[in-house]
């Protein structure tokens, strides 16, 4: 039988390995902001994480007040910073808007929450 | 499905547990017990491993399973989709390479592999070497793959330095848990062959294992008591999570699961383990039989009751945990010196109380050392300390409703103050006035106790309590609750509303000089510069201090030309002008026309900026300020503080730029500080 040293070294090689250090998933920032009332219809719904998203377990969408994806579908994660999230989005109509978000925490747990924003605009 | 996860999850634990359990039994206590009880005892010794292995190739083969199976869960749980279409190999793909828990997977199959490896196709074992190697490399695997666990759950979301703390208490508290729980089975199993056997040296087997085990478990429940107060101090934190949220009450049910299974460890050492002991003088196989008999019932029970505590804690496991979640707590009342020691008596019933709590302790002392002659002082003891008790518990407590320990969950920031602002102009001025005072038309002149609201706040009351009157209105006052008016939003908007109308209240004595010690927190916002990408203020935190100007045109014109020409110095100083129209941000460029003002002006988001900042306008009257100003100038420092005022015509004042730059240059200097506290709920 093999001596147990050699298991102790795989062990510690395999624990010791690069497991990254990721935090708990929340919303830093977004743009628009949680319930803005803005004059310019933006072209993208940006949303800024605490770490780094997995794009495969990250959903985005917006949605208008009678319910409809008005959303490009083009969700991506990055290119530049892989902690930010966005979605295209057409030219909207001044009205409410819902942004629905889904990602996947570092401990396993899912954090999805929504929010609104309202365009209102230019006289 | 969370249920069934939970249950994959405790499932896995307890294979995994088992695993542990059985190497470490075998090498920590059997050999060891067989070997010094008889030397000759080498069948028995081969039987009692051969069948110890083969439950160790079964938790194997279950902790594979259920680790298939959680994946396969965690792939529906995490890509949201029914688990027959997460089933696919692009999903899985994406976990396994793009996740934590992916990852954290695939070492622990590889370590499930090298496992199988060693113990399906062992070689014949030569020596003694030989056969403690498989057995310890056992220990060690199974080992890995408790610690592999905790870089997959709450231990890896822990921020901060708190974080390899957690990793390790969280391991270690794993471990001991396998070689004590999962050594009750192999001490179940040898304990049963020695009570059925005749033969009077399996007695001795027995007598030396239950020995050698109590030591284990009595380091192995010391371990556990100490990694799961750290672990639980990191994940639980105080009592209110404790008490009211779902994490906090699960591990309250573990805890009441463990008394009983301590209390069975207890009475194995300290009363069978003796009786057991002590029958090896008397050479009477029937004594000992009969405890053997008792012991096993004990350790069987143990041995229940610690499954019972594994289905618990795959729950936990899935839970978010109780410090990140929003407690609803349970009593009437709490207990809060914090909020109790200003008001009158309170101070002198806690000394009273407390004195009397020590004359009550010693009267039990007494009670204890004189048992024999007055058992009844040991009552009277007892029933002193808890009525003397009573006594500083009654000064300490306030009331408290389900909501006190909320945190706010919607953010300090202009758009919910504004928000806030236009509520409380539709439902609270009627009684609580304009400005806050209590004295609205609806109540004016009537002698009931009127809240002032731009009073300090006071650690009397906490921002859930404000929610809950406002939900449910107060008893025995004429407010109404607006639980079916308003949405919970709205209700925590007009919370943050009333904590910057207090502040404002505090701040009218604000100068156009820093003060010394930063206390007023400057609410964020987010901004959008013409059309370009959104920000917010805190976005400045740590970097820049923040110089910003409420302006109104034409009147404010000249004013912004002088800053636009100053903006190098001011910049060369360490802070960066943010201009935010007070009026019609849409024409503010068609309205600055021609002027090179290159000022970056706020035009998203102006509105609720100026209604938030608008009401730190209030002053102490100085002479010939207006009392609605058409420009105003604040400096936020690096930490999110609003240390500095100007309202023109107010001097001395900033439109000598050098007093300016002078005060810019003070925070410049400041050493870093604590930021401002954190509005995040997560």
């Amino acid at each position: 039988m093999r001596a147990p040293w050699i298991v102790t070294f795989l062990i510690i090689v395999l624990l010791l390995g690069p497991v990254p250090a990721w935090p708990h998933a929340y919303l830093v920032k977004s743009a628009p902001a949680r319930r803005a009332v803005l004059l310019h219809a933006p072209t993208r719904v940006q949303l800024w994480f605490n770490e780094r998203l997995e794009a495969q377990f990250s959903h985005l969408s917006v949605w208008n007040r009678e319910g409809k994806q008005v959303d490009s579908g083009d969700v991506q994660v990055g290119p530049d910073d892989l902690k930010l999230l966005s979605v295209g989005i057409g030219t909207l109509a001044p009205g409410p808007y819902t942004v629905k978000f889904r990602v996947l925490s570092v401990d396993g747990h899912v954090v999805e929450e929504q929010f609104p924003f309202t365009i209102r605009g230019s006289p | 499905m969370t249920g069934l996860l939970a249950f994959i999850r405790a499932v896995h634990l307890g294979a995994l547990v088992l695993l542990m359990g059985v190497f470490a039994f075998l090498l920590l206590v059997a050999r060891p017990a067989f070997r010094k009880a008889d030397p000759q005892r080498t069948p028995d010794l081969e039987r009692f491993d051969r069948l110890l292995l083969t439950i160790g190739k079964w938790s194997l083969l279950a902790t594979f399973v259920s680790a298939l199976l959680w994946l396969g869960l965690q792939a529906a749980l995490a890509s949201g989709q029914p688990l027959t279409q997460a089933l696919n190999l692009d999903t899985l793909s994406g976990l396994l390479s793009g996740t934590q828990f992916g990852r954290v997977w695939e070492i622990r199959i590889a370590l499930v592999a090298l496992l199988a490896g060693f113990l399906f196709f062992r070689d014949r074992e030569h020596d003694v070497r030989d056969w403690n190697a498989l057995r310890l490399e056992g220990v060690l695997l199974a080992g890995g793959l408790m610690a592999a666990l905790a870089w997959a759950g709450h231990p890896a979301a822990t921020e901060g330095p708190a974080r390899s703390i957690h990793l390790l208490a969280d391991t270690v508290h794993m471990l001991a848990a396998g070689v004590w729980l999962g050594g009750l089975c192999p001490l179940a199993v040898l304990l049963r062959w020695a009570h059925r056997s005749p033969d009077a040296s399996w007695i001795a087997v027995a007598r030396e294992a239950t020995r050698r085990f109590s030591l284990l478990g009595l380091v192995s429940v010391s371990t556990l008591t100490l990694t799961g107060v750290v672990n639980g101090w990191i994940l639980v934190g105080s009592i209110p999570p404790l008490v009211g949220t779902p994490y906090g009450r699960l591990l309250l049910l573990k805890l009441v699961l463990l008394l009983p299974l301590v209390g069975f460890a207890a009475t194995n050492v300290l009363r069978l383990k003796p009786a057991l002991l002590a029958t090896a003088a008397q050479k009477s196989p029937g004594g000992a039989q009969a405890v053997l008999s008792r012991l096993t019932r004990n350790v069987i029970a143990e041995a229940s009751l610690g499954a019972a505590i594994l289905l618990i804690v795959g729950g936990l496991g899935i839970t978010p945990p109780a410090i990140h979640d929003q407690p609803s707590w349970p009593f009437p009342f709490r207990v809060s010196w914090q909020a109790t020691q200003d008001l009158p008596g309170v101070r002198g019933g806690v000394i009273a109380g407390g004195a009397g709590v020590l004359l009550g302790i010693g009267v039990l002392a007494y009670g204890l050392r004189k048992r024999r002659q007055y058992p009844w002082v040991i009552g009277l003891g007892s029933a002193l300390v808890l009525c003397f008790l009573a006594i500083p518990l009654y000064y300490l407590s306030v009331d408290a409703y389900p909501t006190t320990y909320l945190r706010t969950p919607v953010p300090y920031q202009a758009i919910s103050i504004a928000s806030g602002a236009r509520l409380y102009q539709q439902h609270c001025t009627v009684c609580h006035g304009e400005a806050g005072y209590g004295d609205g038309p609806a109540i004016r002149g009537r002698a009931s106790a009127r809240a002032d609201l731009t009073a300090p706040h006071t650690a009397l009351h906490t921002a859930g309590d404000l929610f809950w009157w406002l939900t449910h209105g107060i008893r025995g006052s004429p407010m109404p609750g607006f639980k079916d008016s308003l949405t919970d939003e709205e209700r925590w908007d007009l919370i943050n509303f009333l904590r910057a109308l207090a502040a404002a209240e505090q701040a009218r004595a604000m100068l156009p000089l820093v003060e010394q010690t930063p206390w007023l927190v400057a609410p964020d916002f987010a901004y959008g510069i013409g059309v370009g990408e959104g920000q917010t203020l805190r976005d400045s935190r740590g970097w820049a201090i923040v110089h910003l100007v409420l302006f109104t045109l034409p009147s404010s014109i000249q004013r912004l030309e002088q800053l636009d020409a100053a903006a190098g110095k001011i910049a060369g100083a360490g802070a960066r002008i943010l201009a935010v129209p007070m009026r019609d941000a849409a024409q503010v460029y068609r309205r600055l026309g021609a002027r090179a003002v290159t000022l970056p002006v706020a035009v998203e988001g102006s509105e609720e900026i100026v209604e938030t900042y608008a009401m730190f306008r209030r002053t102490l009257a100085v002479e010939g300020l207006p009392a609605e100003p058409a420009h105003m100038e604040f400096l936020v420092d690096r930490q999110g503080y609003i240390r500095a005022r100007w309202i023109p015509p107010e001097q001395p004042g900033w439109d000598d730029l050098t007093s300016l730059l002078g005060e810019i240059e003070r925070l410049d200097k400041e050493a870093p500080r604590a930021p401002a506290p954190d509005e995040h709920v997560h």
